[in-house]
């Protein structure tokens, strides 16, 4: 992940619940809110869901992870993901880089305030 | 709150019976097949009268009187209203019934149950205009929300239905395009300042349409509380769920014995236990809900087969030919003036003439030989042509000139 992503900008991409209408919408299944929920999601889903919105013709969850979170970074790792344990493993990924990121921010400050 | 909106489309064509090449010039009654074959349209009508419009809209008065909050919303083609006037009026009378209660709404399309969009824009508008007076005149409401034939749909049509005066339409809630997004929003069609966009949640729509009494099915049987309890999952993921389907379902494609028609009596009562549901009619969506965002469609959509294109009726060179060689026609008829010519020629649009016409035997091939009363695409095509060639040859005579 680039370093000079801000705190905030990282928690708006890992939790912020978009509104229903701009929900990840599983066909037959669940709906995703956050990218947060993504990860938890997208590897409970079965196999034809999963290829129903990632085939030789759209990658639904691409355009989401774009459109959508705003991750063009993710997005265009996405893309390029043709299983379902690819593209879980690349928002798991980028979820726990987010938290990382998130977690690491108070020690940054309190260092920051000591100095 | 997931507002539950029923739509029912109402439609029979006029089938042309087995018209042969020897008919040609002599024989002018394209639609008057007679005895037990399945070409005979008073028959047929009279056989799903009984088995679906009047059980259907007894059930539906009975829903409407016990549950002050129940609405649906139906579409007739003008060619279904003829037919209802002329062979069953009492149909006619029950579907009034039904409209006086105030909480069935009655939507606007083309009254030939058309393919005009894609051959005339002109003749479009026209049959839109027929139908529209046609309701006016039978059931005293002029329809607000519109659905072109078959859910055939793109931005064009949308923004056509908004010029015509329409608030709102609907169109299948195909996957290819909604992508991640959901059906069961208010959308606004790209083009388009006014109009609302209502797409058909075909997952639920066709679990009572196609899936109801396959016992392959796992969910089967379907109950109304357990079809209730998936209404209930929308619940703060959707402002609507729009359930899009043939009339003819109830009774008719699923038969009575299925428990169709229980299904339906208790599906209120099952939905409304849930104090965040209700019923909606199209236009009291639109009026509560402003549309979430646009959606960009500008390829046809429609409800028919596995594919949601036009193949159903524009996928072979025999429906190529027959749907060219009718509205080459349109110029000469609109010339002669001939009311009867006119009536012949819009009657022979009817997208069911090019849907019999279909080779596609592969994953719908089952719907359409369900469909189709013709033994084959092919005797069907001839039908038509030759019904066609002598409508041609009526206008030759009545204009004088070469058409």
């Amino acid at each position: 992940m680039n370093g000079k992503m801000t705190a905030l900008e990282a928690k708006r991409l890992l939790m912020e619940a978009n509104p229903a209408w701009k929900a990840f919408w599983f066909h037959n299944g669940p709906v995703a809110r956050s990218l947060k929920q993504l990860s938890e999601t997208l590897p409970k889903v079965k196999a034809d869901v999963f290829n129903h919105h990632v085939n030789a013709i759209k990658n639904d969850l691409a355009a989401w992870v774009r459109d959508v979170i705003g991750d063009k970074q993710l997005a265009g790792d996405m893309a390029k993901a043709k299983t379902q344990t690819a593209a879980a493993d690349l928002v798991a990924n980028r979820v726990a880089e987010l938290e990382k990121n998130l977690a690491a921010e108070p020690r940054k400050k309190a260092a920051a305030k000591k100095k | 709150m997931p507002s539950v909106c029923l739509y029912f489309q109402v439609h029979q064509p006029f089938r042309v019976k087995k018209y042969s090449y020897f008919n040609i010039g002599h024989d002018h009654q394209y639609f008057n097949g007679e005895g037990a074959d399945s070409l005979n349209n008073r028959r047929i009508f009279e056989k799903v009268a009984g088995k679906c419009y009047l059980p259907a809209n007894r059930t539906l008065l009975d829903m409407l009187e016990r549950h002050p909050a129940f609405r649906a919303s139906f579409s007739f083609s003008g060619v279904f209203l003829e037919q209802a006037e002329h062979y069953a009026p009492a149909v006619l009378e029950s579907f009034r019934d039904l409209v006086r209660t105030g909480r069935v709404e009655v939507l606007g399309e083309t009254y030939h149950h058309s393919l005009s969009f894609l051959g005339s824009r002109d003749e479009f508008a026209r049959q839109v205009a027929m139908q529209g007076e046609k309701v006016r005149r039978l059931f005293g409401v002029k329809p607000k929300v519109f659905r072109n034939t078959e859910l055939i749909y793109s931005n064009e049509v949308a923004q056509l239905a908004e010029r015509l005066g329409f608030r709102g339409i609907l169109a299948e809630g195909a996957d290819h395009i909604l992508g991640w997004r959901s059906p069961n929003f208010v959308y606004r069609p790209v083009g388009t300042k006014k109009i609302g966009l209502l797409l058909k949640n075909y997952r639920l729509s066709d679990d009572i349409a196609f899936r109801f009494s396959s016992r392959a099915w796992a969910e089967w049987p379907l109950s109304a509380d357990k079809f209730a309890s998936w209404v209930n999952q929308v619940n703060g993921n959707g402002t609507n769920v729009n359930l899009f389907m043939d009339y003819e379902t109830f009774g008719e494609h699923q038969w009575a014995d299925t428990g169709i028609f229980e299904f339906m009596r208790h599906l209120p009562e099952q939905v409304l236990k849930h104090p965040d549901n209700d019923f909606a009619t199209p236009s009291e969506l639109l009026a509560r809900h402003r549309p979430v965002a646009e959606l960009d469609v500008p390829h046809f959509v429609s409800w028919a087969d596995v594919e949601r294109d036009l193949s159903a009726w524009r996928g072979n060179p025999l429906q190529d030919d027959a749907f060219a060689a009718v509205y080459r026609l349109e110029k000469p008829v609109q010339e002669s003036g001939d009311a009867v010519l006119m009536d012949d020629w819009r009657k022979l649009q009817t997208s069911d003439h090019f849907y019999y016409m279909c080779t596609k035997w592969f994953a719908d091939g089952d719907v359409h030989a369900y469909f189709n009363p013709y033994e084959s695409p092919y005797e069907a095509f001839t039908s038509y042509m030759n019904a066609v060639e002598d409508l041609r040859l009526r206008l030759e005579t009545k204009g004088g000139e070469h058409v």
